[in-house]
């Protein structure tokens, strides 16, 4: 069972009452919108925000009508503008009885025109709120028991015992012996509700609201929506829902829709400190996008590089095995497809006017599918690790900041001068002795031999000719930086300072104003023509995000501070 | 191109003097005296390499056995001769780690 958009159909479970599905192409200007009839009244489950759909709803609802006049109920998942702006267009006979029904809060928000509650402060044009007058104001302790002009009773009240805790329901008689239920979800927004019409289950957009990009967003609230899914939950197994309908993509099987909720839950186990995504920080997140994808593009032309060095090493070795093993570790050309995409989505982007937000939501996409890429392909022992991880960390980083989060990693404590001999320790491995630790087994069978010899050709570090000297202050060292974060930023510089030639690089710490400070200078003159200002724009950002910074100073080198840890300042 | 190995004795020094490229198919050609002369007591072993054009991973397998034995005694082996091409690999792979690239 299904169902299908733009055709009436029976609602299952429901003797008398048909739904018609206006489902549209996913985007945050528009929901899709659901009408159902009855013989008592039209049900319009979220208008929408788009004139082309509000014609067709008029269309649609002006038919019914002329077969018989009846009230049109409009019900609102939400107050969100792409849910809600078209309901005060909806070209109808006069004489139409329209009810607006929205969740208390959601009907204040409208009413006072408020840009941040109702979503439409994420537009970059001047989106309108709904003009109509909100007539049943639903979960509010009010109007239960509002009557329709011919005197019945069309809107009741009680509430279920769910483990979420109190779970209020509220119902809107369609007919004289059917009613659709009405649950408060809130979370992600308060005034989110679900609506259960016979076996139908219509959501909004709580299948989303734990999404980066939509979590932060005015009126989210973490904990509530945790409890409005183990309520929605309980709904499943305790009446009967066999198909869910969100505010946005296509009707899903229940199963198919709890299992998409667990892993929401799960997913968004950490968003509990997650900041307000204002409008501020979505245009910072515009900015930090297109540099963290723009490093991406460079670390995984790197990536692909190495592998295809290896590949074409391993061939002229006449390994053609191990040769194909290493092209099949990374989808390079899905890779590829991915940044042209999102190129060319920049492009449009900059030509049309596009809500940032919905800029920041692509790059969301595309920077998600990056990861999986990278985290379904077996690049262990191919390249140098510290590459795909710095690739993993700058996209989780990304995605962390889009949900409200602090850099993952950035917020830990590191010592600085463990941090460099560490990196300098692992950067003089690679060109160690290691004769003895190859079992003799090993290179007498040739598959074995094979796999070794990958490992020692993947292993080759562009540092390898680089002489290195550390003069560490002897103070402690210990500062308010990740260890990951501050190696992976250290070694983009030091692999940049080695690609434009400089073969002695100095590096030295030293403590100044609360701050530890890492030098980073060589005899030869360092330019940073070879980082572009956006890559370093990037780790400077990361850096203040910490309260540190990375500074250049031309031709002497670089310097990133970072805040001592308390007990050392 | 067939494989052509010989043996050249200076004292404990000996050279085994490779001509033609080395491959999978040729490699035990090489392996049967590397092995008996990298195994045998006292001895400085090189291999001339500088009439090889190609060497493949057969190759740097052997050169990695034969250098395993010497290390037993605390020597190394050594590459003379050594062609551009194969130098880059040897470096990559820090077989250079282990054995000397000798002119």
């Amino acid at each position: 069972m299904s169902i299908e958009s733009n055709v009436w159909q029976p609602v299952p479970g429901m003797s008398t009452v048909e739904i018609y599905a206006i489902v549209t192409r996913p985007s945050i200007t528009s929901s899709n919108c659901y009408v159902l009839r009855s013989s008592n009244a039209i049900l319009v489950i979220d208008p929408g925000a788009s004139t082309h759909q509000t014609q067709l709803l008029s269309e649609l609802v002006r038919a019914e009508l002329a077969v018989k006049s009846r009230p049109v109920l409009v019900v609102l998942s939400h107050c969100h503008q792409d849910h809600s702006q078209e309901a005060g267009n909806l070209a109808l006979p006069p004489d139409t009885e329209v009810i607006l029904c929205i969740e208390g809060t959601g009907a204040d928000a409208l009413m006072r025109g408020d840009r941040e509650l109702t979503f439409c402060c994420y537009y970059p044009w001047h989106a309108k709120i709904c003009s109509l007058r909100p007539s049943i104001r639903l979960f509010s302790g009010e109007a239960v028991g509002a009557v329709d002009t011919a005197g019945q009773v069309i809107h009741g009240a009680d509430t279920l015992d769910a483990p979420g805790g109190r779970f209020a329901r509220e119902w809107l008689q369609l007919s004289d012996t059917e009613r659709i239920e009405l649950h408060h979800t809130p979370g992600h927004s308060d005034c989110s509700i679900t609506i259960k019409a016979g076996e139908l289950l219509f959501l909004g957009d709580v299948p989303f609201a734990a999404n980066p990009g939509l979590c932060g967003i005015y009126g989210w609230n973490h904990v509530e929506l945790m409890r409005s899914i183990q309520n929605i939950e309980w709904l499943f197994d305790h009446s009967n829902v066999s198909i869910c309908l969100p505010g946005h993509g296509f009707a899903q099987p229940t199963a198919a829709m709890r299992s998409n909720l667990r892993a929401m839950v799960e997913e968004s186990a950490g968003l509990s400190n997650t900041g307000t995504l204002s409008t501020e920080r979505v245009t910072l997140l515009k900015l930090h996008l297109s540099d963290v994808l723009e490093e991406a593009s460079y670390l995984f032309t790197v990536i692909s590089g190495q592998l295809y060095s290896l590949s074409f090493h391993l061939a002229e070795l006449e390994e053609a095995q191990a040769c194909q093993e290493v092209l099949a570790a990374l989808d390079f050309d899905k890779v590829e497809q991915l940044l042209m995409d999102f190129r060319r989505f920049t492009r449009d982007f900059k030509a049309a006017e596009t809500p940032d937000l919905t800029f920041v939501m692509k790059g969301v996409q595309v920077t998600s599918r990056l990861l999986k890429l990278l985290g379904g392909s077996s690049l262990d022992g191919l390249i140098d690790v510290s590459l795909s991880g710095r690739a993993r960390r700058l996209l989780e980083d990304f995605l962390a900041m889009v949900r409200g989060l602090q850099f993952a990693g950035a917020d830990g404590i590191g010592e600085i001068n463990a941090i460099v001999r560490a990196l300098l320790d692992r950067i003089a491995a690679g060109r160690a002795d290691d004769l003895d630790s190859v079992p003799d087994e090993d290179i007498e069978d040739p598959v074995s031999f094979a796999r070794i010899l990958v490992r020692r050709l993947a292993n080759r570090s562009l540092l390898e000719s680089v002489r290195f000297d550390f003069d560490p202050t002897d103070a402690a060292t210990t500062a308010m930086v990740g260890e990951e974060r501050l190696d992976d930023i250290l070694l983009c510089l030091i692999e940049g300072v080695a690609g434009s030639g400089v073969r002695h690089i100095r590096l030295q710490t030293l403590l100044r104003k609360r701050m530890v400070v890492l030098r980073l200078s060589s005899p030869q003159a360092i330019y940073d023509q070879g980082f572009g200002p956006r890559r370093l724009a990037l780790y400077n950002r990361t850096l203040s995000s910490i309260g540190g910074d990375l500074k250049y100073q031309p031709g002497e080198g670089f310097e990133v501070s970072v805040p001592m840890a308390r007990a050392t300042a | 191109m067939s494989l052509q190995v010989t043996r050249e004795d200076d004292g404990p020094h000996i050279v085994l003097r490779v001509v033609g490229d080395i491959n999978a198919a040729n490699a035990e050609t090489l392996e049967t005296p590397l092995i008996e002369a990298a195994t045998e007591p006292s001895t400085k072993l090189t291999i001339d390499l500088a009439a090889v054009e190609y060497i493949s991973s057969a190759g740097l397998r052997l050169f990695m056995m034969a250098a395993k034995r010497l290390r037993t005694r605390g020597e190394r082996l050594s590459l003379r001769g050594v062609q551009p091409s194969a130098l880059i690999v040897l470096q990559m792979a820090n077989f250079t780690s282990f054995l000397d690239i000798v002119a």
